[in-house]
């Protein structure tokens, strides 16, 4: 979308000035919004998703990756971030976006696959998709934004919520011997071994808001070459729940989050995975009618009988059945039928009893 | 080509050949030789595995696959799939194909390992919130644990909706002749799909419609899949039914067990037949109230307290009387038992 030079006026100074609207081609021109905020987002005014969306975008626009991505959008504020991406979308369930984004990427492991959730989706209820996706080393790029508290469903603690900050869910504040102490994510991913890339940043002022854009391109950078499992948390303001203007929101997160959440790049390196036992090759035919060899074995076409096995009631027995036990029709082991259970005694065999039918 | 094969087994024969190339499953007693068969041959064919961390993982990597346009499938049993539930609410609501595999077991909460047929509600009539329906079908042989898969995936693709393959312990662990010859199966387009590329930029999986219209059409649409599937698709069999007085009707291993008893019962000169549901749903109820209509009375016997039952006497509309005969906890009826039973409902008029 072309870019937008506007006209304004200072009301200090009356002096003009132009003001350029740009929008990354990433983002669709209209937004499927009601009446006439087709251009607007629905997220509030100095809600950290409208900047993380930004950088996304952008970098996916730098590196000319918008006809390979696929976003899995999750449950929260963001639900809705398939209004604004023009890639393909897939929205999930609570939580689970590390999981369906770990079948997207085996299903096309050269495109860019990226999860994007918040607090409740990734810490709480998606605790073990996301340590197990990470675990594994999916190669796919997780944004964790994180705002200390669940905005979309009015202002229940989160997982990150601080001590002591109030929640409708924890109305004195979050109290310690009852809920807990906050969540770090980067810290507990950068204990596994599968992970190459994984940074905190803060939406808290300019400067880090340059950290957390060159975060973000250096997570899809790495996914586009193939190098492993990315993330990267984002500090973000949610100045609706938190009670406070943008401006104070964003002072917040300097003053009280980051202390508690520090930014740091937990992990990067370049992991060689190597590629050790590998299956081998085989048709479909193969697999499909069996392997020969299974074919040709007497037992199986009855050449031989069970109790002429070597192992028959020396090494299996009832108790201790080798392999997978031959079940009849009647639920029980077949040869079973044919073994006296007194003690080393076997008993006469009947070759033409109901079990052998 | 004939091998001896495991009914759990078989599956993943039938899923190899139908070209599914990813599985995502989580182990659990008496399922999990489908997922070590998978583990075993889905590499070896260029295909995907993944033991996830759970069942609710192992939906989600279901539903992302699916998204993708690959044909893709898991196994649980009972518990593993309460957990599924969720994410399958998701995969119809989002009008996505795959094919998911249950081994019922005893029940409820950890129940035991031992074969029942108790999932038939959860399954059949829904068990994850919302308004949608499962495809089902019930193999009750080896042989039909792979031909009913590769139908399983099938019915997936051109409906757009999960299939289940509804099974029990029993024919999971049983080990039976399997006939399955290699044949070349192309599965069909997936426009719909996401696939990171820029012919599907503009494609969305999602089964979020905030609009209260919006999401009543789209429920809509999905009704007017269930009541074409419900014209097109209904599979049985019915055995020695044309002139039958009492019919007795089961699915999977119990029908194995009644087609004994019957042939039994017809010996002694007993006017019975066997109704044996394929899909139970969409259940066969035209060809089901055919044959009851030729009858006088109906003998239901399941591996549970009372679940199938209530789809054949919705069928039934009052018409017939129908009687019930359940074992749980993992017992299976014999044929004597079953036939004791049988000769116990003959209508008097005999």
């Amino acid at each position: 979308m072309a870019d937008q030079v506007v006209l304004e006026e200072s009301k200090l100074t009356s002096e003009k000035y132009e003001v350029v609207h740009s929008k990354s081609p990433l983002f669709y021109p209209e937004y499927e919004r009601k009446s006439d905020l087709k251009h607007q987002t629905h997220y509030c005014p100095g809600c950290g998703h409208g900047v993380a969306h930004k950088l996304i975008a952008e970098a996916l626009q730098e590196l000319k990756l918008q006809d390979q991505t696929i976003l899995v959008s999750p449950v929260g504020c963001s639900v809705f971030a398939y209004y604004y991406f023009d890639v393909g979308n897939v929205q999930v369930a609570h939580g689970r976006a590390p999981a369906a984004a770990t079948g997207l990427k085996r299903a096309c492991p050269d495109k860019i696959v990226i999860a994007y959730q918040g607090d409740g989706d990734l810490a709480a209820i998606g605790t073990a998709e996301i340590v197990h996706a990470a675990n594994r080393g999916e190669k796919i790029s997780v944004f964790f934004v994180n705002n200390a508290i669940y905005g979309m469903t009015g202002g229940q603690m989160a997982p990150t919520t601080l001590v002591g900050q109030r929640s409708t869910t924890s109305p004195w504040g979050r109290r310690p011997v009852n809920e807990g102490f906050p969540l770090h994510m980067a810290e507990m991913l950068s204990s596994l071994e599968a992970p190459v890339y994984i940074e905190r940043v803060a939406l808290s002022d300019n400067k880090n808001i340059m950290k957390a854009r060159r975060a973000v391109r250096k997570a899809l950078e790495l996914q586009r070459d193939g190098a492993g499992f990315t993330f990267v948390e984002i500090l973000s303001p949610c100045p609706t729940i938190w009670g406070k203007d943008p401006i104070e929101a964003r002072k917040w997160i300097g003053e009280r989050m980051i202390p508690n959440f520090q930014l740091n790049v937990f992990r990067d390196k370049k992991i060689e995975i190597p590629n050790t036992n590998v299956p081998p090759d085989k048709t479909v035919a193969e697999i499909v009618e069996g392997e020969r060899k299974v074919a040709r074995e007497g037992m199986v076409h009855g050449r031989s009988h069970h109790f002429q096995h070597l192992a028959f009631a020396v090494k299996c027995t009832p108790e201790n059945p080798l392999g997978a036990p031959m079940v009849s029709s009647e639920g029980a082991c077949a040869a079973y039928y044919h073994y006296d259970r007194r003690q080393n005694h076997l008993v006469q065999f009947e070759l033409s009893g109901p079990a052998s039918r | 080509m004939r091998q001896l094969c495991k009914g759990n087994v078989a599956v993943i024969k039938g899923a190899v050949l139908a070209g599914c190339r990813a599985y995502y499953g989580y182990p659990i007693t008496p399922a999990s030789e489908v997922a070590e068969a998978a583990a075993l041959y889905f590499p070896e064919v260029g295909g995907t595995f993944v033991q996830a961390e759970s069942e609710t993982a192992s939906i989600n990597m279901v539903y992302g696959a699916a998204s993708a346009g690959q044909r893709v499938m898991t196994a649980s049993s009972g518990p593993g799939l309460s957990l599924m539930q969720e994410g399958i609410s998701y995969l119809a609501g989002a009008e996505l194909p795959c094919v998911i595999v249950d081994v019922m077991r005893g029940g409820p909460g950890l129940g035991n390992i031992a074969p029942e047929q108790s999932d038939y509600f959860a399954m059949v009539k829904g068990g994850g919130h919302g308004n949608y329906r499962n495809f089902v079908v019930a193999p009750a042989s080896v042989q039909e644990m792979a031909d009913l898969t590769i139908l399983a995936f099938e019915l997936a693709d051109n409906y757009r909706n999960p299939a289940i393959v509804l099974t029990d312990g029993f024919v999971g662990q049983m080990m039976e002749p399997l006939d399955l010859e290699y044949r070349e199966i192309v599965p069909p387009p997936k426009p719909w799909a996401v696939k990171g590329t820029a012919g599907t930029r503009q494609n969305m999986i999602s089964s979020i419609f905030l609009e209260a219209d919006d999401l009543e059409a789209h429920q809509r649409k999905m009704e007017a899949k269930y009541i074409r599937a419900q014209q097109k698709e209904p599979r049985c069999e019915p055995y020695r039914t044309e002139d039958a007085e009492l019919i007795v009707v089961g699915y999977g291993i119990v029908s194995r067990v009644l087609r004994s008893a019957v042939d039994e019962a017809r010996k002694h000169g007993i006017k019975v037949g066997l109704f044996r549901p394929i899909t139970l749903w969409p259940f066969p109820s035209n060809e089901l109230r055919k044959a009851a209509m030729r009858a006088e009375k109906l003998f239901v016997v399941e591996l549970s307290n009372g679940q199938m039952v209530e789809d054949v006497r919705l069928t039934l509309e009052g018409k017939r009387p129908v009687e019930f005969y359940g074992r749980v906890g993992g017992n299976v009826p014999s044929v004597e038992e079953l036939l004791a039973k049988i000769e116990g409902q003959v209508p008097a008029a005999v």
